[in-house]
């Protein structure tokens, strides 16, 4: 009775060896199959770090025009010159003489704002008259309401800053009776260029698992392989396992060497452990490759396969917030993501590498794995009922 | 007409007709779909990012004085802590930065800055405030003008998970305390400012017009790169070809104009019209004045976008790259083009690159025909004009050299 276990055990683990064998082989001689997996998060990669910086610069160039003159004049525009974020400053600041001609090079697009400081700046401040404040005025470039919106937050910090500093005995800057402290909740400064790397590692958990399933599966159907399959003596449950298996392996290849790659690049400082982050992209992409073998099984081409993966791994991980945080995007959109198994993976990545904390992990992983469980079952029985009708 | 002008057509019109039909029933109808789908996820994307700019972010304060989070709750019942909850007001109440609003709300009051750190990491709360434990009598100083030394310090803990949301969170929390210092510490603040527009008779625009018009024009782009390179695919069969080898110079050509008419019927009666409907309804754009040159300007878009697809079709190997290089070259235009930001908001330097790139000048008259409704510069029409004329003898080289000849 056990040798009959074991040699089935055997007979088992053959045939999931030669299947293997067989979808890296052609996995290895079609390179589409392998690139489909590998450009798009490099595109999203390059497109939203290059072509946003070009298009949505940080630091906004702004003339100053002083007809004031005066010493705090000078310190308003040292605080326009000198305020800013983690990342970059909020000003760039070019001095012009004339207002006139400020106002010409506004109407001309070089420059798109213009902060202008009139005569009388520093006598209204020290008048000791009562609500007779010094007045500035930003003009700008009315073209969208975003853009406008950027200069007056980036001048408001300024003339708050210059409001949390009495300055009213000259030559000096006392501290004011209201002042703010900042701190931040992770200890290291998070650029849009690490967010946007662990989304694009993020959706490597999503489309390798999606889209190596569901080509080994369209592969088989697309080449009339799959009725050798069926006619031949090799296990089901071994042809299933191993398709999915291929997924982990090849997904887990591109995974790590882009992950160590990107997190050299943007110098992420990784916080958490390596052993949870393997194991959720296995669950990931165990849960992702049991999805893309059924979406194998309907369609049965390469070609619309390789599309529909792609989209829906885009899909997928816009919704579970690896392209932005899910709170920027509205409740709608986090009670949508609680639906999907990737916005799990997506939480486990960024937390285990920014900031890891136990209590926020568990709870996620053990979804994964209920998840996973299920899924696998659910596109096992499925395919095992359809796949082989001939 | 003429027997000879009759063929012509009637070529073209079974070209079209041949072309059509592959696509809708072949298994390259999934490209149809996708040419919709991209687009439409790009203005998901742009639409909840822009559109939610609002957002509303939650706030946890803590009153480091009382012991308990309960003493924290009866001392704001009771009201015997005024200036702390006009400033938990002001926390609450909305502000405005141009035309935009700035909400946040206080979700949770309490006595211990540590219950909210892991709160903080995890995004159930985005911003702490920790008020010192003198804020109560300073303001109250402050306001009878009996203050004598002394400064409050408001610490805050910002949520640093993604750069735009923090610099959005910290510049709410600023707005917020302007309001603040303006209302209540009125005699305390030296300066204040004033905005203007720079053109005082133009509308400013919402941003997700710019956004919702640019992703018109990536839409039909991107789709009729992707169906003109498809189209082209269709020929690289190898009878097909055989047969279009020995065919003569005016029938290739005729065969060739075929596929790109093709492309600009199936791209502007399908994409085109979803996406439309799509993008008009749900960014609100408003209707273009003049509905004929809207139209003809969508038929310049699109027909650029199809003779640049059949360029691409005719060098790209292997069809499944089609979608993936197309989508690419379609979100670098919009990126570049003016389909995301506006060109005058570029740096003039960049602005000068851009005026060079084929696409720049369909973003700029099809914006401008939704937009403003204004005539566009006729250098921007000659420009357009002359790289359809580009692309056109272009797309007919390569497809000769690559598509007919090759092997």
């Amino acid at each position: 009775m056990r040798d009959r276990m074991r040699n089935q055990i055997k007979v088992w683990l053959s045939n999931f060896a030669a299947i293997i064998r067989k979808d890296l082989i052609s996995t290895k001689r079609v390179k589409k199959y392998f690139f489909s997996a590998v450009i798009p998060p490099l595109v999203i990669l390059i497109m939203f770090t290059a072509f946003l910086q070009v298009s949505n610069p940080e630091t906004y160039t702004v003339m100053v025009v002083d007809e004031d003159n005066t010493h705090l004049s000078g310190v308003m525009k040292g605080y326009l010159g000198n305020i800013t974020s983690e990342f970059a400053p909020w000003f760039e600041v070019v001095n012009v003489r004339s207002y006139n001609e400020s106002l010409k090079l506004l109407q001309d697009y070089r420059y798109l704002g213009l902060i202008y400081i009139p005569a009388g700046f520093q006598s209204n401040i020290t008048s000791g008259i009562p609500g007779l404040k010094g007045t500035i005025f930003l003009i700008v470039q009315n073209i969208n309401n975003d853009y406008v919106k950027n200069y007056m937050q980036r001048l408001d910090e300024a003339v708050l800053t210059f409001n949390q500093n009495l300055h009213l005995s000259p030559g000096s800057v006392d501290d004011f009776k209201i002042n703010l402290d900042l701190h931040y909740a992770i200890d290291q400064p998070v650029s849009s260029l690490k967010m946007i790397t662990l989304g694009v590692l993020s959706i490597y958990g999503i489309i390798c698992g999606m889209l190596f399933g569901a080509l080994n599966i369209a592969k088989e159907f697309e080449d009339l392989t799959i009725i050798e399959i069926a006619n031949s003596p090799v296990s089901r449950t071994a042809f299933l396992a191993s398709k999915q298996l291929i997924a982990v392996l090849l997904g887990g290849i591109i995974f790590l060497i882009f992950a160590i790659l990107m997190f050299i690049l943007t110098q992420i400082q990784f916080r958490g452990s390596f052993l949870i982050i393997a194991l959720a992209f296995t669950l990931s992409t165990l849960i992702h490759s049991g999805i893309g073998c059924l979406i194998g099984l309907k369609l049965k081409k390469t070609m619309p396969v390789i599309l529909t993966c792609i989209i829906t791994s885009m899909l997928l991980w816009f919704f579970s917030g690896g392209f932005a945080p899910l709170k920027i995007l509205g409740d709608t959109v986090v009670f949508v993501s609680r639906f999907f198994p990737s916005t799990y993976w997506t939480e486990i990545l960024v937390s285990e590498t920014l900031f890891p904390i136990t209590s926020y992990l568990l709870p996620r992983i053990t979804i994964l794995i209920i998840l996973c469980i299920a899924i696998t079952l659910i596109s096992w029985y499925i395919i095992s009922k359809e796949g082989f009708k001939q | 007409m003429s027997r000879f002008k009759k063929l012509s057509i009637s070529l073209i019109a079974k070209e079209i007709m041949k072309n059509l039909k592959i696509m809708i029933r072949g298994p390259s109808r999934t490209i149809l779909i996708t040419c919709l789908v991209f687009p439409l996820i790009y203005l998901t994307f742009m639409t909840l990012i822009f559109g939610s700019i609002n957002f509303n972010f939650p706030i946890a304060v803590v009153l480091p004085n009382f012991n308990t989070d309960a003493e924290v709750q009866d001392a704001l019942n009771s009201n015997s802590i005024p200036n702390t909850q006009e400033f938990l007001n002001y926390l609450n109440n909305n502000s405005y930065v141009g035309d935009t609003i700035v909400k946040s709300h206080v979700v949770a009051i309490g006595s211990s800055l540590h219950e909210y750190e892991d709160k903080l990491k995890t995004q159930e709360i985005s911003l702490i405030v920790r008020l010192p434990s003198g804020f109560e009598n300073s303001i109250a100083q402050l306001k009878n003008g009996t203050w004598s030394n002394g400064q409050v310090n408001i610490e805050l803990w910002i949520l640093n998970i993604h750069e735009d949301y923090q610099k959005n969170i910290y510049f709410g929390f600023e707005r917020k305390l302007k309001a603040y210092y303006d209302n209540i510490l009125t005699n305390e603040t030296e300066i204040s400012y004033i905005y203007r527009d720079a053109v005082s008779d133009r509308n400013t625009f919402p941003r997700m017009w710019t956004i919702g018009s640019g992703g018109l024009v990536y839409l039909c782009l991107s789709t009729s790169m992707i169906i003109g390179a498809s189209f082209i695919f269709n020929e690289k069969n190898e009878l097909m070809r055989q047969e279009l080898a020995i065919a003569s110079i005016k029938n290739q050509a005729l065969t060739y104009t075929g596929k790109i008419f093709a492309t600009l019927l199936l791209t502007i009666a399908i994409n085109f019209t979803i996406g439309s409907i799509v993008i008009f309804f749900w960014v609100g754009l408003p209707m273009p004045a003049d509905f004929l040159g809207f139209i003809l300007i969508t038929i310049a878009t699109v027909s650029i976008g199809a003779l640049f697809g059949s360029l691409l079709g005719a060098l790209i190997p292997e069809q499944v790259f089609t979608v993936p290089i197309a989508a690419f070259i379609g979100l670098a235009t919009l990126f570049l083009c003016g389909g995301f930001t506006d060109i005058e908001l570029f740096d003039p330097t960049l602005r000068m690159i851009v005026q060079w790139i084929p696409f720049t000048y369909s973003y700029s008259i099809f914006k401008s025909s939704i937009l403003t409704g204004a005539f566009p510069p006729i250098f921007y029409i000659i420009s357009l004009i002359a790289y359809i004329i580009i692309f056109a003898f272009s797309g007919w080289y390569f497809y000769k050299r690559f598509v007919i000849k090759s092997k």
